[in-house]
Parts: structure tokens; C-alpha cells; sequence
């Protein structure tokens, strides 16, 4: 994995918040440069910004104001910090092209996963090819390798796979895949949805158990560590 | 200013252009009609005279003229008024020229009336040469003997003092304006008084928060007043029982809230202080009572978003927003802000969401404190190894949407699911029945749910746990 994760600006006029947010994003990996005024956060060049953390109440300019000048300039992505919880400031927030918004108080590892979800934006898998484990699925071709030799899907089968591989490490509802692979003229339910389940992990071999049965929810295909 | 002042003053000064009005009308009329004597004058002499005689000698027209004629349109003598007196007299040709050396030329303005086609005019001035601010007047006649010698004849007059007769209307018409003004007065006394008596029962009925009516005797306008006021009162009155009513509520949560973010910071503060204990004692801290810890502050937040949420909806204003919200990323969202808390409890939590987006219009941070609140009772009544599932499933078309939280959790008895379902937390003696107001998070998350007209159901899960969940359309739509 590339250490070149992008630097965070954060601002945040809190010092106390501040160098606690600051410790945190830093020992997640993030490179970040803090500051607590918002006339500073205005002469920052746009350019030397990965992410972008922004509190709204500040001293010197308005967060909304550097959201404009960020967004005029840029598309990196903007998380806000609400500490007000209030509906207008989030939707003018969004409306003026952030990301996504947190709100006050929130834990450590939720900034950090927010921002990392920010990050790894789109979530649909746009490649053709999806690399789990040993196995590989090429969503083009229809065509599923095991250690380069070619897995003989059916067509739910492989439908299957191919639902979970566009958006690997995420759950996806068995209600979704009833609905959206299994033929409805044939075999409806979700316990159908089990049994193919079951023997795609089969066939699949090691490589099976990367898809993984998440509870109360569907199944996720893990990618795990790429070779 | 009163009413009565402002009325007679208004009388008064429309009575100025009126008078001055009637003024001027009644000296042209005066001047119109000693023209016209002064004409009627000449003419019987002339006729008495005859033309021929006239204009061999047409001085004989002027005569018989003299110091002390009186003239004929004065016939009543009044005391201590001087009489006019017809000083001298000329005859003039049809070219305006005097039949006589001595005659003065014919007057400029005068003659300019007279070939206008006037029988008879006049001037208040002298001729050229006389003393100015004489009181004269000048008349000329035409005889209708042109052409000849004899057509035109001036006449001087000594002027009367003329402004009197004026001055005398004028004092005249002061009884009539001062009798105008006092009969307003008087009719408008009893008004007044009414008026002064509403204002009096009007700040009475204020001063009772409008519990009393203002009289409503008689049918004009001033009872129409009073009921529009008695109409308003009703309408404060009402606005303010809403207002109370509202205001009791909050104060009310706001003082079970308190209670209720007491108990968590306490127990906070014990976790605290046992931790401190520890950590000096042995160098190390509980990782149990960290995590209890964690949960509390947790749940303060949580309370205090609740209580945000409560506010804004018992609000007199409708301060429900209405804006598309994404509802995936509100999922994500929430069960983000569990994960932290739910991860070192040994507690798993997963989301899925559907590929397609699914937009619901609404209040983006009330939806998201009524999911949070449900999620939040899901992993805080948890228990190590157990699971959380928050699941948005979109139907066909997919704005029929449904979003399920579901645990593994001890659940609640079948007998409290009922009570669940229909709490509101602004029963507050219901609420206290539950523990650690679990009820109450359910409560607003119902509450928010009918305003956004969702379907709210809670189910038990074999073997054990809850199902929550939020769907559109609600049963109602």
C-alpha cells in the first residue's frame, strides 16, 4: 500500500479539540496542518490541500466562505464539523459542494473512517477486474479465475459474485441480491439465495471464504491485502 | 392632539377659503351691480336729453353732476356712513376723445373693457395725476349713440369707504364658524367619551391576559371596535395557551432531560474516579470501566441531540425542514458514529445499502437522530459478541423504501413492545417507567418518523433481540 496518503487541513478553532483531532488524523497516517483562524485558512493554496476538515463558527472568516474558495478551485474533498447540529447549516453545506458533515461530539475513529470513506469515493468498483485472494473476477468478460485457471459459474452464480465484486468490502442486503440475481420466474427467496451462495464459496475454494456472510445483513466480498 | 381640537381646528381652516371665496364673489357682485346702476343712470338721462341734443352740446350729458349727488344705488342712509358723492363727469367721441378741453383722456384699461363690447365698466383708481390711495372710482358708460360725440361717458366717484360692507359680512360669519364649531364639539363629546371608556377597558382586559371582554353596547362603528378587539384577544389568547402548552413541554423534557444526563455523567464520573484509583494503584487502567465510560458520554450526547431534536419539534414555528436527503449516507453515517463505540464492546456492527440512491424529503438532522437513536439502543443494550444490523432496501419504485435495524440484542418483553410503539415522550410519567430511557429515543424517533409521514414498527426477533423500522409510505399515506 502506498504511504502517500493526502494531507489534511484541518481547521478548527478549538485548541483543545484541535490537537486532539490533529494527534488522531496523525497516527491514522494522515500528514495534517492545523489552523485556527479562518482568515489564515484563506490564504492556504489550494493546491496543498488533500483533504479538507472544516469547522463553520470561526474567527476571521466564515467556514462556508473558505468552502466557496476551496470548491471554487477544486474538488478535494471537504468533511465539516458541525457543532451546532443545525438542518440549514448542513444542507447549505452540502449545497455549496461539501462532502459530508460530522457532528459534534464524534469519536476519534469516526473522523478517521469518515475521512477514509471520503477518500475511497466512488464505491462502485469501476475496474473491470476485481482481485480477491487467489481469485480474480473479470466483470467484462464475465469470466471468473481461480490461481489462473478458469471457474465454471452459472449464470446466478456468477451474477452473484459480480454484485458483491462491484462493491467489495461493502455489505450488500440478501434482499438486494433476491431481488436483483436470483430469476423470479424460477427461484425466489432469499434461502435459494443461500444455496447459491454456498456453492459459489465451493467452488471458489480458498478463495471462498473472502466472501464473507455479514449478520442481519447480506454478504460482502473481502479483498483484503492485494498481493 | 385630541379628537375634538384636531375636529375644530379642521373647521376652522376650511372655513378660511370658503370665506375668502364667498369674499371675493360678493365684492365682484357689488362692483358688477354699481356698473350696471351707474349704466341704468346715464342711459334715463340720455334718454331725457335726446341724441341730437346730446351732440350739439355734449357736455349737457354730464351735468347735472355736482359736488354732493348722491349716487342712486345707495338709497338707505345708515348711520355714521359717509356717502359717496359723484364728483364730475365727461363726455367722450367713439374714438375715445373728450368733447370738452378739460376732460381728462379717456382711462387706458377702461377702454379695453368697453371694446370688449361691455356696456359699463370700472376702476378704483383716479386718473393720471391724481393723488394714489384716492378712494375713487372711475365709471364708464357706453350710450350706444356711435359714431358721434356722444358715445362714451366717465364718471367720477367719490368712493365709499368700500371694505366695510366686507368687513361687516365677515364679522358676520364669525357666530356661524364659532356656532359650527361648538355644535361639533358637543356631538362629538359622547364619542370621545366612548372611546376614552374602550381604551380604559381595553387595558383592563390586557391586564387580565384578555380573560375579560370589553363591552360591546350599541352597533357603530366604535362596537365594532370593541369586537374586533374582543376577536384579537381571543385569538392571543388562544396563541398564548399554544405557546404555554409548548412551553411547559420543553421545560418539562428539559427538566427530565437534565435528569437524565445526570445519571450518565454520575456514572461517568465513577468510572472516572475508579480509573484514576487504578491507574495509580497499579499503573494500569480497567478497560471495562473505560469502555462503560465511553458508552456514558456517548449517551450524553446522544440526550442532548435529543433534546435539540424536542425543541425544534415543539416548536411554535414549523421548523421541520424539508430537503432531499440521501438516506444511504445517513446510514453510513450513523452507524459510523456507533461503529467506535460498538468495536472494543465486542460488538458488531454492518450496514448495506442499495446501489441505486434512495432520497426521502425531510429534516436531515431529525431523521438522523430518530436512526441514531434507534441504533444507539440497539449497541448501548448489547452485549459483547452480539450484532447489529442497520439495512436499507429499496423497493420497486425504489422511493418505497425501508430501512430496518435489527440486534441480537436481550430485546424487550412482548408485553412492552405495545408500549414502545405508542410512546410519546411527552408523557413523561410514562416515560419514566422505562429504564435508562430507553423508551425515549424510540419516543422521538416515532414522533419524527409521523412528521415525516413514515411507518414506525417494532418486532421482536426469535430468539432474542429487536427489529426497528422506518419505512415510507407510512400506513397513512
Amino acid at each position: 500500500m502506498s504511504n502517500e496518503l493526502p494531507r489534511i487541513l484541518l481547521v478548527e478553532d478549538d485548541e483543545a479539540l484541535g490537537c486532539q483531532v490533529v494527534q488522531h488524523l496523525s497516527a491514522a497516517g494522515f500528514p495534517t496542518r492545523w489552523i485556527t483562524n479562518g482568515a489564515d485558512a484563506l490564504e492556504v493554496p489550494t493546491a496543498e490541500i488533500g483533504v479538507l476538515v472544516l469547522d463553520l463558527m470561526l474567527p476571521g472568516a466564515h467556514g462556508f466562505d473558505i468552502l466557496k474558495r476551496v470548491r471554487a478551485e477544486s474538488d478535494v474533498p471537504v468533511l465539516i464539523l458541525s457543532a451546532r447540529n443545525e438542518t440549514p447549516d448542513k444542507v447549505r453545506a452540502l449545497g455549496l459542494g461539501a462532502d459530508d458533515y460530522l457532528t459534534k461530539p464524534f469519536w476519534p475513529d469516526e473522523l478517521v473512517a469518515r475521512v477514509r470513506a471520503r477518500l475511497r469515493r466512488p464505491t462502485l468498483q469501476r475496474a473491470a477486474t476485481v482481485v480477491f485472494g487467489e481469485a480474480a473476477i473479470d466483470l467484462a468478460a464475465r469470466r471468473v479465475t481461480v490461481s489462473e485457471s478458469e471457474v465454471d459459474l452459472t449464470r446466478v452464480e456468477f451474477d452473484l459474485l459480480a454484485a458483491l465484486a462491484r462493491r467489495p468490502g461493502t455489505a450488500v442486503s440478501r434482499a438486494w441480491l433476491a431481488d436483483h440475481v436470483l430469476d423470479p420466474e424460477r427461484e425466489g427467496g432469499e434461502r435459494t439465495l443461500d444455496v447459491h451462495v454456498s456453492r459459489l464459496r465451493r467452488k471458489l475454494g480458498a478463495a471462498g471464504a473472502r466472501i464473507a456472510t455479514v449478520w442481519g445483513v447480506g454478504y460482502r466480498l473481502d479483498q483484503g491485502p492485494r498481493p | 392632539m385630541t379628537l375634538q381640537r384636531r375636529l375644530a381646528l379642521t373647521i376652522v381652516v376650511a372655513a378660511v377659503p370658503i370665506v375668502a371665496g364667498l369674499a371675493w364673489v360678493r365684492v365682484a357682485a357689488g362692483r358688477h351691480a354699481n356698473e350696471a346702476a351707474m349704466r341704468d343712470l346715464v342711459l334715463t338721462r340720455a334718454a331725457v336729453i335726446g341724441r341730437e341734443a346730446c351732440e350739439a352740446a355734449p357736455q349737457s350729458l354730464s351735468v347735472p353732476f355736482g359736488a354732493g349727488a348722491r349716487p342712486p344705488w345707495m338709497p338707505h342712509r345708515r348711520p355714521g356712513r359717509t356717502l359717496p358723492r359723484l364728483l364730475r363727469s365727461h363726455v367722450y367721441d367713439d374714438a375715445f376723445h373728450a368733447t370738452t378741453p378739460e376732460a381728462p383722456p379717456f382711462p387706458v384699461a377702461l377702454r379695453r373693457a368697453l371694446e370688449r363690447g361691455g356696456d359699463a365698466a370700472s376702476q378704483r383708481r383716479g386718473l393720471d395725476g391724481e393723488a394714489a390711495g384716492a378712494k375713487r372710482v372711475v365709471y364708464a358708460v357706453r350710450t350706444g349713440w356711435s359714431p358721434g360725440p356722444c358715445a362714451y361717458v366717465l364718471v367720477w366717484r367719490d368712493g365709499p369707504p368700500t371694505l366695510a360692507p366686507l368687513r361687516d359680512w365677515l364679522v358676520s360669519l364669525v357666530p356661524l364658524v364659532l356656532g359650527l364649531v361648538g355644535a361639533m364639539w358637543l356631538a362629538s363629546a359622547p364619542v370621545v367619551r366612548r372611546v376614552r371608556e374602550l381604551a380604559e377597558a381595553m387595558r383592563q382586559s390586557a391586564a387580565s391576559r384578555y380573560e375579560t371582554p370589553v363591552p360591546e353596547a350599541g352597533r357603530d362603528e366604535i362596537t365594532g371596535l370593541a369586537r374586533a378587539f374582543n376577536d384579537a384577544g381571543t385569538e392571543v389568547r388562544e396563541h398564548l395557551a399554544t405557546v404555554e402548552r409548548r412551553d411547559r413541554t420543553l421545560r418539562d423534557f428539559l427538566a427530565n432531560t437534565t435528569h437524565d444526563v445526570m445519571i450518565p455523567l454520575t456514572v461517568l464520573q465513577g468510572h472516572l474516579a475508579a480509573l484514576e484509583r487504578d491507574a495509580a494503584a497499579t499503573g494500569r487502567a480497567d478497560r471495562a470501566a473505560l469502555l462503560a465510560a465511553m458508552g456514558e458520554a456517548h449517551h450524553i450526547g446522544s440526550l442532548l441531540h435529543n433534546l435539540g431534536a424536542v425543541a425544534k419539534l415543539e416548536s411554535p414555528e414549523d421548523l421541520v425542514q424539508r430537503h432531499p436527503v440521501d438516506l444511504a449516507a445517513l446510514v453510513e453515517r450513523v452507524v459510523e458514529r456507533h461503529r467506535p463505540l460498538a468495536r472494543p464492546a465486542g460488538i458488531d456492527i454492518e450496514f448495506a445499502v442499495p446501489e441505486e440512491p434512495v432520497t426521502v424529503s425531510g429534516d436531515v438532522t431529525l431523521l438522523e437522530q430518530a436512526v441514531g437513536n434507534v441504533v444507539h439502543n440497539a449497541v448501548r443494550y448489547n452485549r459483547q459478541g452480539g450484532h447489529v444490523a442497520v439495512v436499507l432496501e429499496a423497493g420497486r419504485p425504489p422511493d418505497l423504501w425501508r430501512l430496518r435495524v435489527v440486534d441480537d440484542g436481550p430485546g424487550v418483553a412482548a408485553e412492552a413492545i405495545g408500549r414502545l410503539s405508542e410512546r410519546r415522550y411527552r408523557d413523561d410519567d410514562a416515560r419514566r417507567r422505562e429504564p435508562n430511557g430507553t423508551g425515549l429515543g424510540l419516543a422521538i424517533a416515532r414522533e419524527v418518523a409521523d412528521r415525516h409521514g413514515l411507518a414506525l414498527r417494532v418486532r421482536r426477533v426469535e430468539p432474542t433481540g429487536l427489529e426497528v423500522e422506518f419505512a415510507w409510505p407510512g400506513e397513512r399515506q
